[in-house]
């Protein structure tokens, strides 16, 4: 029950946080001393050219003209048509999104089985040798600059040993599914579809371990310092003192208090790929959100521009829910 | 057409067959001739906006488009002449005014429907009746006041208003594709918006292939019409997969997945020469400085030519861009007429005789300014940073005395400040996108277009002799003229023309039929 006042809440609280950030967005770029249809009409285009397509952007209209016309199509469930493709926003984010959330589902799995793993082995074997790998690990893995790592992965994966495909989403020689959710691996494994399903993981997998690993680094380092604070606790050593079992001790009272930071840190990095790995989804031919983002940017294509921060916002929103649900499971107090 | 369900054959299957193939090919005594792969899979990092002809005018579509639709006419960029394509042949009235095309008979659409007068004139209909499609701005102003007539099924007539030169050659670009009428209605029937929407993502055309798939920044699928009525397309079909990264393409070629990488840098180019084939094009794009007279010192002559003279062009193309380059002293590119080899000679590296003239012109201390580029933007077909270049032109013009501020901008806000004339100077560069120089010089002489407002220039002779060059209809006259325009342009004009990029493109060696072309990119039949 209380979850789920909790979700309704936040559902309703999530439209004053949707209205404030189209506002934000469509204020900001106003601000931009770039003008789309400018950059639209081209090299050679006469002012009369430029005029002509700010009138069928309705750009000629007093800013909160185009606001209050831009929210009554969003109202109607209206993304309106990009600028630059004449294609319904819509269907395009409908194209990228699912790609982005699958990499990015991915890659905080394999994000939060190391970062965990190694935060709080080194955690429990402090000083020893085992903390120190890991700490060199979250060094490595916090600092280390994305498209290194993934053209280095590349260049061994692919180029040399050739395990794994070298980019895109899937290999045009296997007979795909039909795209019922758009996220090949559950479209495939729900389809019982062998071969393209295995081909959808190999795909997956650089990538997702790319961004993973830069993610695992900052979780390992949230949950070593949770955990330490933990293990120094004074339940910590009633446990002991009880007599339980190392394991259980460490497992039953340790972690499962110690990953309260985690998952909240978690929520973050998950929400910031969601956002869209820019650079991960070029190195790899990735076709996700993260480069319609960029080039909705860059080109001032506004329709695509307002549409893509909606969707990072509600990301970010649901992500955090996600996250506030896990508290309560983790956290006995909170659901009092 | 975004369905992903269609079967394919198994690659198992096609491997061992071709190993089959290759136990065979041992055993026969004659020489093994590198077969030509069915599939043609080009890696690149340029994506497709639209596939409606008018409306497109990115480098990855226009090539495309080039390949799927047909015009009435095309270039010869070798012979410097225009051929015929769909039109087999046609005749210019004595006054330059009225053009009459004939219709090659066998000519038919991927259909199977013949090319008639009919869909030439529902083709151009279009574009005048479409303003904001933006490619179209190349045929629309002569098209909007011309008569267009049909005597009779193969025959099409169009009588301009005025005589224009330009009109001709403008035919051969991809706005003025002819899209097959009855298949369009067929399709989407008679609201041109609803036109639009299908032609945004469907091909109707005559070329050797057809767009069967395309998913916008994944990959786009040609398939082999079958029909063609110019002959048998070499491949059955061609893949063009979107790769970002110059890395992941050598990659993708060294793997064999696929067969020709479009962006990679000159240095890849270099460690790939000898196991691949090297493909040199031309790209008639000009680098140049862009300089805005109404900033002062740029209104003084001297300080211009000191500019000329003060940068290391031989270091840029050879160092910088590693020789895959040449050196441009105009605007018009070489294969159309006009073009001036000689100008490239006019002015050099003398950093000595840049500070002379500096001193002659009151500025011995030098002077300072702010040099603007787009940001993240790379030398086209190079893959050479932008921001090097700037670099290079900052300490080149720092050794006579210069103070250059580089400033990086994003493409929009740069071009809105550059198109309202608030630049003082930029790094730019400007491609013809029809076969004739027309559209060049006028946009750096002609001071009734936009462009030559952005940096303040307005010469009364050039304009002049671009708005005569315009109607002449004896071509040997009108290429004196571009010639004589171009070395003014360069003599006086606000620009610091630098160099023309040399494309290079790496291929498998199994690769044929596939040839470079500048404008369209590549040709495929």
């Amino acid at each position: 029950m209380l979850v789920a006042q909790m979700v309704l809440r936040r559902v309703l609280l999530m439209i004053p946080i949707l209205f404030g950030v189209t506002l934000v967005t469509f204020l900001l770029a106003q601000v931009i001393p770039a003008d789309p249809a400018v950059a639209l009409a081209g090299n050679t285009a006469t002012d009369e050219q430029v005029q002509a397509i700010r009138e069928r952007l309705g750009l000629d209209q007093p800013i909160w003209v185009q606001y209050v016309n831009y929210l009554e199509r969003l109202l109607a469930g209206d993304l309106g048509t990009s600028i630059y493709s004449r294609r319904p926003v819509a269907g395009e984010i409908a194209l990228y999104l699912p790609a982005t959330i699958e990499l990015a589902t991915a890659a905080i799995i394999v994000a939060l089985v190391i970062g965990c793993t190694l935060g709080v082995l080194a955690a429990v074997y402090r000083g020893r040798f085992l903390d120190h790998v890991g700490r060199l690990f979250a060094i490595f893995g916090a600092s280390m600059p994305v498209f290194w790592l993934g053209l280095l992965l590349v260049l061994i994966f692919y180029t040399v040993l050739g395990w794994f495909p070298g980019g895109g989403r899937f290999d045009r020689s296997v007979p795909q599914p039909w795209p019922w959710t758009g996220f090949l691996v559950l479209d495939n494994l729900l389809q019982l579809n062998g071969p393209a399903f295995i081909d959808a993981l190999a795909h997956l997998a650089l990538p997702a371990i790319t961004l993973g690993i830069m993610g695992a680094g900052t979780i390992a380092r949230v949950t070593r310092a949770s955990m330490l604070e933990v293990l120094s606790q004074e339940y910590i050593r009633a446990a002991k003192a009880k007599g339980l079992t190392r394991r259980r001790v460490l497992v039953v009272h340790g972690v499962r208090n110690a990953l309260l930071p985690t998952v909240t840190i978690a929520g973050l990095v998950y929400g910031s790929l969601l956002g869209g790995a820019v650079l991960t989804e070029s190195i790899f031919s990735w076709p996700g959100l993260g480069r319609y983002a960029v080039d909705a940017m860059f080109r001032q294509d506004f329709p695509a521009l307002m549409a893509v921060v909606m969707v990072i916002a509600i990301a970010y929103a649901v992500v955090n829910l996600i996250v506030d649900i896990a508290y309560l499971f983790l956290n006995p107090t909170l659901r009092r | 057409m975004q369905s992903r369900n269609s079967p394919r054959p198994s690659s198992t299957l096609a491997a061992i067959a071709a190993a089959a193939l290759g136990l065979i090919a041992c055993t026969a005594p004659q020489p093994a001739e590198p077969q030509t792969p069915t599939t043609l899979t080009i890696g690149w990092a340029a994506d497709l906006l639209t596939l409606d002809p008018p409306n497109e005018s990115g480098t990855a579509g226009i090539a495309v488009l080039h390949n799927v639709y047909e015009t009435l006419v095309s270039y010869d960029f070798t012979a410097g002449t225009l051929k015929g394509k769909l039109a087999t042949e046609w005749e210019v009235s004595d006054d330059g005014r009225v053009y009459t095309f004939q219709l090659a008979e066998n000519a038919t659409f991927a259909n199977g429907q013949p090319v008639t007068a009919e869909d030439v004139l529902f083709s151009f209909q279009r574009v005048v009746d479409w303003p904001e499609a933006i490619q179209g701005s190349q045929i629309r102003p002569a098209l909007a006041e011309a008569t267009m007539t049909s005597p009779d099924d193969k025959t099409v007539q169009i009588a301009l208003a005025a005589p224009n030169a330009s009109f001709l050659p403008s035919l051969a670009g991809t706005a003025a594709s002819i899209i097959s009428k009855s298949q369009v209605l067929e399709a989407a029937g008679e609201d041109p918006e609803a036109q639009r929407k299908w032609l945004n993502e469907n091909t109707a055309g005559s070329g050797p292939y057809q767009v069967t798939e395309w998913v916008p920044n994944s990959y786009v699928t040609l398939g082999a019409s079958k029909s063609w009525w110019g002959g048998t397309p070499t491949y059955e079909s061609v893949e063009i997969r979107s790769l970002q990264e110059s890395s992941q393409q050598q990659a993708a070629l060294q793997q064999g997945d696929i067969n020709v990488a479009m962006d990679l840098l000159p240095q890849q180019v270099t460690s790939l020469t000898g196991d691949f084939e090297v493909l040199e094009g031309v790209d008639l794009s000009t680098y140049y400085l862009s300089l805005n007279l109404a900033f002062p010192p740029f209104d003084v002559p001297k300080v211009r030519e000191a500019i000329k003279w003060a940068i290391d062009y031989d270091n840029i193309i050879n160092g910088l861009l590693a020789g895959k380059a040449a050196r441009a002293g105009g605007v018009i590119a070489e294969g159309l007429p006009g073009f001036d080899a000689s100008l490239a000679d006019d002015y050099s590296y003398d950093p000595e005789k840049a500070k002379a003239l500096l001193k002659e012109a009151g500025y011995a201390n030098g002077f300072s300014f702010d040099l603007y580029y787009v940001t993240g933007d790379s030398i086209r077909g190079l893959g050479v940073p932008l921001s090097t270049l700037a670099e290079k032109i900052q300490s080149d013009l720092g050794d006579v005395g210069i103070k250059v501020n580089v400033v990086a901008q994003d493409l929009s806000t740069l071009f809105t400040s550059y198109r309202a004339a608030k630049l003082p100077a930029l790094i730019w560069y400007f491609g013809s996108t029809i076969p004739d120089p027309d559209q060049i010089v006028s946009a750096h002489g002609d001071w009734n277009t936009q462009a030559t407002t952005r940096v303040s220039f307005n010469d009364r002779a050039i304009t002049e002799k671009i708005l005569r060059a315009r109607v002449l209809t004896d071509p040997d006259e009108r290429a004196a003229i571009y010639k004589e325009i171009g070395e003014r342009l360069s003599e006086i004009g606000p620009y610091v023309f630098m160099f023309r990029p040399i494309p290079a493109v790496v291929a498998t060696p199994d690769v044929s039929g596939f040839t470079l072309t500048p404008i369209w990119s590549f040709n495929l039949s």
